[in-house]
């Protein structure tokens, strides 16, 4: 049992694992501190573009700013990828006296959970901030969501097809990551995924008045999108070879 | 103790290692020599547990090496030949981060070994060339204080005077319950330090034997002739080395280039020999 899970061990490497996301030393981690000002970004972005009605609502800075962090912890399979099967920097990660089952976990809990929680905590402060000084947009507090009644129905379909993207991208990505034409087909899809999620629904979302039912779903279905990750994420690491 | 026995091991379908049994006893630096493409690298993945034998078996101190126990990756460190490192960070961050998984790490024993290579711990690895980068991970490697030290051709990108450092060091790193296997294509860096010696071929391994069992068998002897019963003949300033048996018992200073080139010229000679 001490070789398959030890916790003082364990919470080494998890603290070995934040380390890793030094914004002063990785470049993933300065990234990934970038995308809190993302949905800051976006909200001026469609404001200088005269979706102001949107950009401004509550509900649409919400979903930004808990929706778009969330997308990091998507990223599982890509840290495995980058960390542990890339062939000189997965030797440090495959010799690294830890079993594999802490590795996985360590990583599952640094992407997953760790990485969405501080970036959602911090787009949210910043929101609130910029809502508690109320500039431009930010006329109101995220938290200020009005109700809204009309149907979820139009929103799910488009929804699935982007699911399935990244499911499909995934799959491909996890399976055969260094087959060019395959790492195009996982870019093309988290692409169509990013467009779909972050600028096609939120372009429509006004206009569907989407309501706690709606919100909800939509987090169903990013825990859904989790628990696949971590699926595929695992089985990557066990099949690896050096 | 390093075991393998009745190893098989290919890639998809190119064979590398058919039925070797090879051990390899503490206390020694071994040089593990062979040409391009022989496995070299390979032994040293499957003995820290980075491939999994198609057969037979790869332990260390009885532990399966495949199963990369951390008791066992404890004990083991591999320093590749190329390395990826983190641009950003510089080589005291790269130990602090490592340290706590190594029990035996010693900072004292870092902080010496990168002075004596003269580089400095707290410069960014973007801000290194190649050969600094490589004497960093070398001082790395040897503070973690383990069991087994494996060196992919460590003696790559380092300069004539770091070279001298590396054998120096790696002299002093050694001792009875350590053990060191170092594979290269650079015997001449390495000379004076490797005993036992080990060398691959074709899907086998030709010579396991201690420098001291090598000159008993074997004379390598410097004249002006080339000789007619000679293993391996090299012209050099002056006349020829000579390598042939040692039938007379005679002492002689051997020779790992030369070695090795009559070891790859007459396979089954040696086999017989060193049975």
């Amino acid at each position: 049992m001490q070789s398959t899970f030890n916790l003082r061990r364990f919470g080494r490497l998890v603290r070995h694992d934040l380390q890793l996301l030094d914004p002063r030393y990785s470049v993933q981690g300065a990234s990934m501190l970038s995308a809190v000002l993302f949905p800051v970004m976006m909200v001026v972005m469609q404001t200088l573009l005269g979706y102001e009605s949107n950009a401004g609502s509550p509900f649409y800075r919400l979903l930004l700013a808990v929706g778009f962090p969330l997308f990091w912890g998507l990223k599982l399979p890509a840290d495995i990828f980058f960390r542990a099967d890339k062939k000189n920097r997965g030797l440090y990660f495959a010799l690294l006296p830890a079993s594999k089952c802490e590795k996985y976990w360590s990583m599952f809990i640094v992407s997953l959970v760790v990485v969405p929680t501080v970036l959602t905590l911090g787009s949210l402060l910043l929101d609130t901030l910029l809502a508690l000084f109320r500039i431009g947009p930010w006329q109101q507090f995220a938290w200020q969501i009005e109700p809204m009644h009309r149907p979820i129905t139009p929103w799910i379909p488009r929804n699935a097809v982007a699911m399935l993207l990244s499911v499909m991208a995934a799959a491909i990505w996890a399976g055969t990551f260094r087959n060019k034409v395959a790492s195009a087909a996982v870019w093309i899809a988290i692409l169509a995924w990013s467009v779909f999620s972050s600028l096609g629904l939120l372009l429509l979302w006004g206009e569907m008045g989407m309501g706690d039912t709606a919100l909800a779903a939509f987090f169903v279905a990013q825990f859904l999108l989790f628990a696949l990750m971590a699926f595929v994420g695992r089985r990557r690491l066990d099949r690896l070879a050096y | 103790m390093i075991e393998i026995r009745n190893l098989d091991f290919s890639y998809k379908k190119t064979p590398v290692f058919s039925d070797i049994t090879l051990s390899f006893p503490e206390g020694s630096i071994y040089g593990l020599l062979g040409e391009n493409g022989v496995g070299k690298t390979t032994l040293l993945k499957l003995i820290c547990g980075l491939q999994r034998p198609a057969s037979g078996t790869c332990t260390l101190d009885g532990q399966t090496c495949h199963d990369r126990l951390p008791s066992m990756l404890q004990r083991i460190v591999f320093l590749p030949d190329e390395v990826m490192l983190p641009d950003n960070s510089t080589p005291q961050r790269y130990v602090d981060e490592l340290a706590p998984f190594y029990p035996t790490f010693s900072q004292g024993t870092f902080l010496r070994l990168m002075q004596e290579l003269e580089v400095d711990a707290d410069r960014k690895f973007r801000e290194m060339s190649f050969g600094q980068q490589k004497k960093s991970l070398i001082a790395a490697t040897l503070s973690l204080g383990t069991d087994y030290v494996l060196l992919d051709e460590p003696t790559n990108g380092l300069d004539i005077p770091s070279k001298a450092q590396f054998r120096s060091i790696l002299s002093q790193r050694a001792d009875e319950r350590s053990t060191i296997i170092i594979s290269t294509h650079q015997v001449r860096d390495v000379e004076n330090l490797i005993d036992p010696i080990v060398i691959l071929s074709n899907n086998a391994v030709l010579l396991n034997a201690s420098v001291q069992r090598i000159t008993e068998k074997l004379r390598f002897e410097y004249g002006t002739d080339q000789r007619a019963d000679a293993l391996y003949s090299e012209m050099q300033p002056g006349g020829y080395l000579n390598v042939v048996p040692n039938t007379d018992g005679a002492e002689s200073q051997i020779n790992i280039e030369a070695l090795f080139n009559a070891v790859l010229r007459n396979k089954n000679t040696f086999r017989e020999l060193f049975k």
